[in-house]
């Protein structure tokens, strides 16, 4: 984790809540949040987050989800970046992010371009803003890739002695160490691809009209169901209609039930003309 | 086809009907799980998955400002004691049924499986479809009579039982029973253009030009027939009698066959 929490075996609670969801409760300078059979993962304004471990829960697995919800409620709380729901690598002609829902191929397309020697900055969570020269910025997160066993070996990656993301292999998900390919620095982002599966036969990529890239930043922001329980809904609106009007986003439609990474690999270099 | 015309007719604009970006929402998919409750269902297992999709369902109805539909696969079942749709917040069902002897070629064809296997399918208290592989999360059917009594005995909310074959052979009157049932104002105008642009042949030439992205892989087509009666024509007599042997009390309650089991589509 890129915070240090406090861990705790006292039952964790807010006062004056305000607003609750299906896994949150929260007020304007707290959030608490309950995953089942894992955690509770208080996190406060400061930033501070303290961390109630369920009974018989794994280490691997209260990692799994700090390292994902409670750093894009961090993000959120600062109000600075916006943690967008995305993998990124880093290219000569800057940050290249990857979007798309749970299965979309994500993961196994940033192997791909980390196979080829590109740099790699973020697995699912690519926290982004306009910096001072207005320019769009991305931050490099940790550096390690989560695919599934038959994604990293496709990809071409050693599958011996893989970690799973979680405890027992409860899903098929392995951490891959891209420690050697990592790149530490904040990188200016030159174009978000967001993959979608058809049922054609055709790989396509068309650019996204303000309106579907305002809708694309909107619902792929991380943490997106705690914004209106961290009182952002409206600075979430402001900021990714400002990152709407500079970004470069296009979308890939990627036939279903067909290996296509080499090919939308491929087609994303053609048109960086990488 | 219900979703369809909800799309079309509560469009804001006389536009073409997109049959790839439909209003509503399915809670079917794994972006539902994702977006709803902030986490990556491809990072949780099923259990977890099950534990979730009852209290995102709830919190998704009772956040909602206005009435939004949603679409389900899933019989009306229970999660840990917790129902799966929610009481509070849910207005009421609009309950999609059609004869099991034309559901067994759909479904066949659906998935990819010969007619026996399907039936075979339709029986099974366990049957469960879709897998996060696919964008959908696991979505528990049971039996074809099973998924009907679950929605249509004793649920805690309005239900509206609409027959497919209404909807095709008293297409207007079914739909405005829906309108009614769904508490929207009627409008005659949007109702002729809803009705329009979802008559079958537009959305099986639409799903010809540009695919459909609710297709799954192995089907030819999604909008593939649609046609009353079809069963007459695929399956053989023994299909037919294991079908209304198994679910004959429920196909003579909604009106697929008579007192003596005979068909009557």
């Amino acid at each position: 984790m890129l915070f240090t929490p406090q861990y705790t075996h006292e039952h964790l609670s807010i006062d004056g809540v305000t607003c609750e969801g299906a896994l949150f409760q929260s007020n304007s300078r707290q959030m608490l949040i309950s995953i089942h059979g894992v955690a509770d993962y208080l996190v406060e304004v400061g930033p501070q987050v303290t961390i109630r471990p369920h009974p018989n829960a794994s280490e691997q697995d209260i990692t799994l989800f700090a390292d994902g919800l409670v750093y894009a409620v961090l993000l959120l709380q600062k109000r600075e970046y916006l943690p967008l729901h995305a993998g990124a690598i880093e290219t000569p002609q800057g940050a290249v992010l990857i979007c798309g829902a749970s299965g979309s191929g994500k993961s196994s397309l940033i192997a791909s371009f980390v196979k080829r020697g590109f740099r790699f900055l973020s697995d699912d969570t690519s926290p982004v803003k306009v910096n001072e020269d207005g320019n769009v910025i991305t931050l490099p997160y940790l550096p390690q890739l989560k695919l599934s066993r038959d994604s990293a070996a496709m990809s071409g990656f050693d599958t011996v002695g893989l970690q799973p993301i979680r405890r027992d292999a409860k899903v098929d998900k392995f951490y891959l160490d891209l420690s050697d390919c990592f790149s530490n620095r904040a990188s200016p982002v030159r174009t978000v691809y967001v993959l979608m599966r058809h049922s054609g036969t055709r790989l396509g990529m068309e650019k996204l009209s303000m309106a579907e890239k305002m809708k694309v930043l909107l619902n792929r922001t991380n943490g997106f169901p705690f914004i209106k329980g961290l009182g952002l809904s409206e600075w979430h609106f402001k900021r990714t209609a400002d990152l709407a009007t500079r970004l470069d986003i296009k979308r890939i439609r990627r036939p279903d039930g067909q290996n296509t990474h080499t090919q939308i690999t491929d087609l994303i270099m053609r048109d960086l003309q990488l | 086809m219900v979703r369809l015309f909800l799309s079309a007719y509560r469009s804001e604009t006389n536009d073409a009907l997109d049959i790839n970006h439909l209003g509503g929402f399915s809670a079917s998919t794994t972006e539902y799980i994702d977006h709803f409750a902030g986490l990556d269902a491809s990072e949780l297992s099923q259990d977890e998955i099950n534990y979730y999709r009852p209290r995102v369902n709830r919190d998704f109805a009772l956040s909602r400002r206005d009435p939004v539909f949603v679409k389900i696969h899933d019989a009306y079942t229970y999660f840990g004691g917790t129902p799966l749709i929610p009481t509070q917040g849910t207005l009421g069902v609009i309950y999609l049924i059609r004869n099991p002897l034309d559901i067994v070629k759909s479904y066949a064809n659906h998935y990819g499986m010969g007619i026996t296997n399907a039936i075979d399918d339709m029986d099974n208290p366990e049957l469960t479809i879709g897998t996060i592989q696919k964008d959908q999360v696991e979505q528990r059917l049971m039996t074809w009579s099973g998924h009907v009594t679950s929605w249509t005995e004793a649920t805690p909310f309005p239900v509206m039982t609409l027959r497919y074959e209404d909807l095709l052979m008293n297409t207007h009157e079914t739909y405005c029973s829906l309108i009614r049932f769904s508490g929207l104002p009627y409008d005659e105008n949007r109702m002729k253009i809803a009705l329009d642009q979802t008559q079958f042949e537009n959305l099986r030439k639409q799903e010809q030009n540009g695919g459909f992205n609710e297709k799954p892989m192995k089907s030819v087509a999604f909008f593939r027939r649609g046609k009353v009666g079809g069963y007459r024509d695929e399956l053989t007599q023994a299909q037919i009698r294991q079908v209304i042997d198994t679910h004959g009390p429920l196909m003579k309650r909604f009106g697929y066959i008579d007192e003596k089991g005979v068909p009557l589509f």
